[in-house]
């Protein structure tokens, strides 16, 4: 099954869309007026760079959908002392199901009680924590 | 969906005249999907992992034989009766939802899902309790806010279904337990993870672990839209 898909920078508005609406602009025009006010070369240049900007932003697409990874993480203190914890996300010891997350990829944890996101729960990959007796964390670590 | 449910199935009352007759209320089901649903009643395993294991194989044997090829779901009680008292959800985290997670995480067919018992949360009960020359008329569950999320992020995290055994009319019900129980993010814990399990446990801190999952369904449509915008560009 696949994870939900970043779209924050695959918007018309970055720099690679507007290239394709440019380009699409040109060959509408030069389809419109036809090759008599222009040269053939001309056309099939306008032609290649829509080619190539729908191609750069089709590849662009197909990369911002290979899914982000996404793991649940619940720590458990079920002993009578107030305990700091921590979890090395990173870490192949911490059997975390699945596949592993990118080693520089910035993570993200969303603790699922309080509803808030902050990128230092799971700063550098470490979840740290410290719980009172019979208190638990449950988090929901993401790929940013 | 067709339900199936068996009460008091634990211990010497588990023999195979009575898997024999599951499995035939099975195939006559009307439907391909059958939820069947046992229960050991109040004599079923404690905090031992072999009573554990035990019921989680009269459950997944069923997943085997009676028609797990047809999706049916398996919905087995690890547990005997559960309440609100700290030793007994100790003894989830200890013994009872490891095993039921290493059951839920390696069944191939079918489905199966390890009954933890119901969540004793907000006001649980109704029956005159007589302590210390008193009587008490119902009262709400002796869990603390810490003991009651770690209740339903133990059970979310287990995949075990999630039944609220509390009182839900209005004058008991309040805002902290609408707070636990009405909890979306919690909620959708156990139903889009695979792969549970306790990931370590050590010094009485409990480590769990589950992939999440979501649907490509944006993705999906944003590609249709990208792949009809380019069939009228040409």
């Amino acid at each position: 099954m696949g994870q939900p898909v970043n779209f924050e920078n695959v918007g018309w508005q970055t720099a690679q869309g507007h290239r394709l609406v440019f380009a699409s602009l040109a060959l509408v025009g030069a389809a419109c007026y036809g090759t008599f006010m222009l040269t053939r070369t001309l056309v099939v240049l306008i032609y290649l760079w829509f080619v190539w900007c729908l191609l750069y932003r089709v590849l662009s697409f197909v990369g911002q959908v290979v899914p982000r990874i996404r793991k649940y993480i619940a720590i458990f203190n079920i002993g009578e002392t107030e305990r700091d914890v921590e979890l090395d996300l990173h870490d192949p010891a911490s059997l975390l199901p699945g596949p592993p997350f990118e080693s520089n990829a910035e993570l993200t944890g969303r603790d699922l009680w309080m509803r808030e996101s902050s990128p230092t729960v799971a700063a550098a990959g470490i979840v740290k924590a410290t719980l009172r007796p019979h208190a638990s964390l449950l988090l929901l670590v993401s790929e940013k | 969906m067709d339900c199936v449910f068996g009460g008091n199935y634990y211990g010497p009352r588990s023999g195979k005249l009575e898997m024999d007759q599951f499995a035939t209320s099975i195939r006559k089901a009307s439907s391909k999907s059958v939820l069947l649903s046992l229960s050991p009643g109040g004599g079923g395993p404690g905090g031992s992992a072999a009573g554990v294991n035990a019921m989680a194989e009269v459950g997944t044997a069923f997943v085997g034989e009676a028609g797990a090829a047809n999706g049916m779901q398996v919905m087995a009680r690890m547990t005997g009766d559960f309440w609100d008292g700290w030793a007994q959800l100790y003894d989830h985290f200890t013994v009872t939802a490891p095993v039921a997670a290493r059951y839920t995480s390696n069944i191939g067919l079918g489905s199966f899902y390890p009954d933890l018992d119901m969540l004793p949360i907000g006001w649980v009960a109704h029956v005159p309790k007589h302590s210390g020359g008193q009587t008490i008329y119902g009262r709400y569950a002796d869990f603390n806010l810490d003991e009651s999320q770690s209740l339903l992020a133990q059970w979310a995290m287990a995949r075990a279904p999630l039944m609220w055994g509390g009182q839900p009319t209005q004058d008991k019900v309040n805002a902290t337990t609408m707070g636990l129980i009405g909890n979306p993010e919690v909620l959708a814990v156990g139903q889009s993870s695979c792969g549970n399990r306790q990931t370590k446990f050590s010094a009485n801190i409990s480590y769990w672990a589950a992939e999440a999952v979501g649907g490509t369904r944006h993705a999906t449509i944003s590609l249709c839209i990208c792949v009809c915008v380019c069939e009228c560009v040409y």
